[in-house]
């Protein structure tokens, strides 16, 4: 029912978030000033690198979704990392054997993707449903083994032996995303990523399925006792997840890397779980949660590139966000969060 | 020499499991559901090796490895306890954070972010009895390992005598089954979970000394899991001591199957490393299975 | 005369809710005697003893024991000073021994060891000394309520207390457990303990104590020695008027029809020696409040997971209007007419962080839906009318976890009423409400029963079950050992019902 975005807590992460940057940048690089001068002001220098770090944007927000309805439902999916990957692996896949059909393909191999991370996370659910099994560790764990699952298939029966990476071979030019600012990366999928959060907030507060299953994420037992569903609603959030996890793998390769290359997607799930933490599972403040991770993460590849720091800076900041990000301290007074 | 080498290196494969497993015991039987046992052990591995490469010390770099660990699981425990952040999202952050640092100062130090490879690193010490060794079955299980084996059967012991035969375990104990009883006395659960965390800190930094100082080199996540499966031993050995080393011993010796099955069939190495994922899944979904049933519903 | 503790114009505020606790309270015992703390739920008596225990610091005031003034600001000192607690909520770890319980805290050790077979003794010989029918190396889990109760009081003569509190103690045992407490609390007495006894029973004020406080809104309305008080002054100094709490049992005037028949229900639990609930039968009849009574677990949680649809049982048939629902879902049930107040209004009665309009709407959100999409100003419409129609004090969109518990629980109320068929379940429908708001609940009953409901009460509350139903189903052991009705419910007090459900009588099943 919180419909207002506290700005105070926003503020707070934003402000530790940074100083983690700063504090780590300091004791690990060689050159800080010029480390930290990359790490801000580089995703920020012309169209080029404006555009990486909005694309990301796009991603993110896919994923961050995806942990969200599951959270709204009552479910945790930590398998964000594996579904990723899994989906954008299938939609690639996909992309060879549905080329003939022309302009359905590509939403068809799409789906496709989604589908399959779907059903994995709904397989957590099954397990939840059936025997009780935490769905917390069978996601998690699912995702890991899904990772080196997929590293197997894109290193051995699908690799393209014509290029040096260890990757898929490229999905054909209708599959890909127009570009909207040439030469960076920026295609249509950030778009379709702010659709998706159009869709997925008028689902959650408009429908009754949406309410249903925010009914189950309040109070399960109760959504028992009302006679709801909880059976289908123990499942469908869990799908849904797994859905726009594998929605956030098809559209990265279809808008940005156009073949699965091995562990593309590594921390790209920790990422949008982060986004989804910051923005407490509410679509809309997904926004510029995931607008401000997206810089984050810009600013890490840019420092890597011209300094002397690893992009993994990045795990650091991830870890101070979420050593923090569900304190009690932060929520406001007498405010409940899942 | 050892007459049943899948014996011999099963204990070996279970050590690092074992400990673990008997930190995280600490913290289970607090009531908490600790996953930052991976990124802890991970540390260990990581910050031991390189302290007793920069000291010339075992003990020292152990020592070292030791009381760093010991404050990333402090980190975590002041995030969980005080702070009251999510115990799950906060041993999220630690597994994060232990593989993100490890490889950035890995960067920093050495300039790789791969394998490093430590050629000054002396052999661990090892147990050598030769006549002893040859008896079969008992001869490779007790005989011709390195320090840290013996050092995690001690260990087993102390948290054994910690846990059931002094006050703190049994505070620590009632904690798990109900915080209030203990805060109703006058006593802060807190500083027991704390404890708890510090010294599940202290076993896992034992842990990932073992495997990056048996094999003098520092891979990149290369607890690959295991601080995953210590958790599963801890269920699986019904939260017991004693069980905890028959579950960790299961664990070894399916693990020594699998190294010899890789070689013997040929499977893709990713395969092989899928093992403990899927395998903890199997236990987490048998135990869950056979709960339900029991309770009857 | 020697004071056993003196407490002086005591102030808690607390800052989360800004609620007024206490407003200058004072009170003092002399020592030796059994001094009664009564007042209404919320009137400050919890708090009040939380500051003696430690458990709470107060803003202002100061506290003496034994004449000497004193800081408390953990029980840890309490203990120190003598002061022990027992709570309502029993502080027990079930899988400890009795003697593990008891010494958990202040362990016996020889060196950092703990000494298992000297702690055993010691405790034994407080046991028999006390003369409680406790084994120290019993498992507390297999013990009966009362006995936890006294592993409680034990844990404190371990620590040698001289003044013992105890926060309403009887509020879960049954009439002769209560005799057995008191029993020991006057022995205690004779050994020179002072005690505290939290309470708002009337009847156990004049039976135990020497002195009452009587507090209400957070004040203390009055201090007496026991014997000067009579009952009806007692109640309106608690209250705040007297109350007639008289309800008027038949006026129903239809015909008496059968609505709910439970026919040789059983429900079995696997591992444990007996059935939870063991050939139980049944009817529920229009404009009739059939009542339940039963210590816990003796099966009445379980007959309310049953008829809500939570448990299926293993043997049996449920009848709804001749149709056979058994085995029906919650959401079976509800399509078929259920309507159901649970025992639980947190955690299965209301979603907390959900609005009240969609706490309203939640059994029945179909009526509110149109391909699909939420009918939202339907929705706001129908809720802004219950909330008036109830006078539940909150808006349609506020969180219900922002609401008190009575209007959580008249929330709960409004919507299985305005959900109604024919027939209720009402599980401990005035659990923490105070005396005006248990009198609405009342009334409400009374008029559903007039337009030719079946209501089911289910409440620990023997003055209300007595008060209200036409008949009484007594549990013992998951059976029905009494079925109460006409001469023989009017005859009947809490003592009757008391015998048959610790199972001292049995077998009087009477009647349909």
């Amino acid at each position: 029912m919180e419909r207002k975005i506290d700005l105070p807590l926003i503020l707070v992460i934003i402000l530790l978030a940074l100083l983690a940057v700063v504090i780590s940048v300091f004791l690990l690089s060689g050159d800080p000033l010029r480390t930290l001068h990359y790490f801000f002001l580089g995703p920020l220098k012309g169209r080029y690198y404006i555009g990486n770090f909005l694309n990301s944007m796009g991603v993110l927000i896919f994923g961050a979704l995806g942990f969200s309805i599951a959270m709204q439902g009552g479910s945790f999916n930590l398998g964000g990392e594996g579904q990723i990957y899994g989906g954008a692996f299938v939609a690639t896949i996909a992309t060879f054997g549905l080329a003939r059909l022309g302009v359905v393909a590509p939403p068809l191999a799409l789906l496709a993707g989604a589908l399959f991370s779907g059903l994995i996370a709904a397989l957590s659910g099954f397990l939840k449903l059936r025997w009780g099994t935490n769905e917390l560790i069978t996601t998690f764990l699912i995702s890991y083994a899904l990772i080196l699952v997929v590293n197997y298939l894109v290193g051995g029966p699908f690799l393209d032996p014509t290029t040096n990476l260890i990757a898929t071979r490229k999905i054909a030019p209708q599959f890909q995303l127009a570009k909207i600012l040439e030469p960076s990366n920026l295609s249509t999928g950030l778009i379709y990523a702010l659709l998706a959060v159009v869709v997925v907030s008028f689902y959650l507060n408009r429908s009754r399925s949406g309410f249903e299953l925010k009914m189950m994420g309040y109070n399960p037992q109760f959504a028992l006792y009302s006679g709801i569903r909880v059976g289908w609603y123990t499942l469908w959030p869990m799908f849904l997840s797994g859905a726009f996890y594998g929605l956030a793998g098809g559209i990265s390769i279809f808008g940005t890397y156009h073949a699965t290359v091995k562990e593309f997607s590594s921390g790209m799930g920790w990422n949008a779980l982060a986004v989804a933490l910051i923005a407490r599972y509410r679509p809309w403040a997904i926004v510029p949660a995931a607008l401000f991770f997206a810089y984050l993460e810009a600013g890490s590849r840019n420092a890597m590139l011209h300094s002397d720091v690893t992009f993994e800076i990045i795990s650091i900041v991830q870890a101070v966000i979420f050593f923090f990000i569900t304190s009690a301290l932060l929520k406001k007074r007498g405010g409940r969060h899942g | 020499m050892a007459k049943f080498p899948l014996l011999h290196s099963a204990v070996s494969i279970m050590t690092p499991l074992l400990l673990a497993a008997t930190g995280g015991l600490f913290t289970e039987l607090s009531g908490m559901l600790n996953i930052a046992l991976e990124g802890m052990m991970l540390w260990g591995a990581f910050s031991s090796i390189v302290f007793t490469h920069y000291t010339g010390s075992l003990f020292l770099g152990v020592l070292l490895a030791l009381l760093t660990t010991m404050l990333l699981a402090a980190i975590m425990g002041s995030a969980t306890l005080y702070l009251r952040s999510n115990i799950f999202i906060t041993g999220l952050a630690t597994n994060l954070l232990a593989s993100g640092l490890t490889v950035v100062l890995s960067y920093r130090m050495f300039g790789n972010k791969g394998v490093v490879v430590f050629k000054g690193i002396k052999e661990l010490p090892y147990l050598k009895i030769p006549p002893l060794q040859s008896i079969p079955i008992l001869g490779d299980l007790l005989i011709g390992h390195h320090l840290f084996v013996y050092l995690s059967w001690f260990l087993l012991l102390v948290a054994l005598f910690l846990l059931y035969h002094t006050p703190f375990g049994l505070r620590l104990r009632s904690i798990g089954d109900n915080e209030e009883v203990l805060l109703s006395l006058g006593h802060q659960p807190n500083l027991y979970r704390m404890v708890a965390f510090l010294i599940a800190g202290a076993f896992c930094a034992f842990g990932g000394a073992t495997l990056s100082l048996s094999l003098g080199a520092f891979v990149p996540n290369m607890t690959s899991g295991k601080g995953w499966i210590a958790l599963v031993v801890i269920f699986l050995g019904q939260r017991r001591p004693l069980g905890l080393l028959l579950a960790a011993f299961v664990f070894g010796l399916a693990d020594a199957f699998s190294n010899y099955a890789q070689g013997a069939f040929n499977i893709p190495a990713e395969f092989i490393l899928a093992i403990p994922y899927v395998f903890t899944l199997l236990v987490m979904i048998g135990l869950s299975a056979f709960n339900s049933r029991r309770r009857g519903s | 005369m020697a004071y056993a503790v003196e407490m002086v114009n005591i102030v808690k505020r607390y800052s989360e809710t800004g609620v007024l606790a206490n407003n200058k309270v004072s009170l003092s015992l002399p020592k030796g005697k059994i001094l009664a703390l009564a007042g209404e739920n919320g009137a400050g008596k919890s708090t009040l003893m939380k500051i003696l225990y430690g458990l709470e610091l107060p803003d202002e005031g100061s506290i003496a024991v034994n004449g000497e003034g004193v800081k408390i600001d953990s029980p840890l000192v309490a203990n120190k000073l003598g002061i022990g607690m027992v709570h309502q909520h029993l502080m027990l770890i079930d899988q400890f021994s009795v003697s593990e319980n008891v010494t958990l805290g202040q362990e016996v050790t020889k060196g950092l060891r703990l000494s298992h077979r000297q702690r055993d003794a010691e405790v034994t010989a407080l046991i028999e000394r006390h003369n409680f029918p406790l084994k120290a190396e019993e498992r507390v889990g297999e013990l009966t309520l009362g006995q936890k109760q006294q592993v409680e009081i034990l844990k404190m003569l371990y620590r040698n207390v001289e003044l013992l509190i105890l926060d309403e103690p009887t509020a879960l045992l049954a009439e002769q457990e209560v005799d057995a407490l008191f029993a020991t609390l006057r022995e205690l007495v004779v050994k020179g303990v002072s005690i505290i006894l939290i309470t708002h029973k009337l009847r156990e004020i004049k039976v135990i104590s020497d002195y009452l406080t009587i507090m209400r809104g957070g004040e203390v309305v009055g201090s007496y020695k026991t014997a000067e008080i009579d009952e009806e002054e007692i109640s309106r100094l608690m209250v705040g008027r007297t109350l007639a709490f008289k309800t008027d049992k038949s006026s129903y005037q239809g015909e008496r029809e059968e609505v709910l028949r439970l026919e040789g229900i059983t429900l079995n639990a696997k591992g444990a020696k007996r059935p939870l609930l063991n050939n139980v039968s049944f009817s529920a009849f229009r404009g009739e409040v059939l009542g339940f009574a039963g210590v816990g677990g003796n099966g009445l949680g379980e007959l309310e997971s049953l008829l809500g649809g939570f448990v299926k049982p293993s043997e049996g048939h449920v009848f709804y209007n001749g149709e056979d629902i058994t085995g029906y879902s919650p959401r079976q049930l509800r399509h078929s007419g259920l309507a159901y107040v649970p025992s639980n209004r947190l955690t299965r009665g209301s979603a907390s962080q959900a609005s009240l309009a969609h706490n309203l709407i939640a059994t029945k959100v179909a009526q509110f839906t149109k391909g699909g999409l939420l009918q939202r100003r339907k929705i706001t419409a129908y809720s802004n009318k219950v909330l008036a129609d109830y006078a539940i004090k909150g808006g349609s969109d506020a969180a219900v976890g922002s609401l008190s518990g009575g209007n959580i629980q008249k929330l709960i109320l409004a919507r299985e009423i305005e959900h109604l068929h024919d027939y209720i379940i009402l599980s401990q429908p005035t659990w923490g409400l105070d005396v005006e708001s248990s009198l609405s609940v009342y009334n409400k009953m009374l008029d559903l029963k007039r337009r030719g409901v079946a209501l089911l009460l289910i409440s620990s509350n023997l003055d209300e079950v007595l008060a209200l139903s036409d008949r009484v189903a007594v549990f013992y052991g998951g059976e029905i050992v009494a079925l109460l009705e006409g001469e023989a419910l009017k005859g009947a007090t809490k003592e009757t019902l008391g015998a048959y459900m610790l199972g001292l009588k049995g077998g009087g099943v009477s009647g349909t």
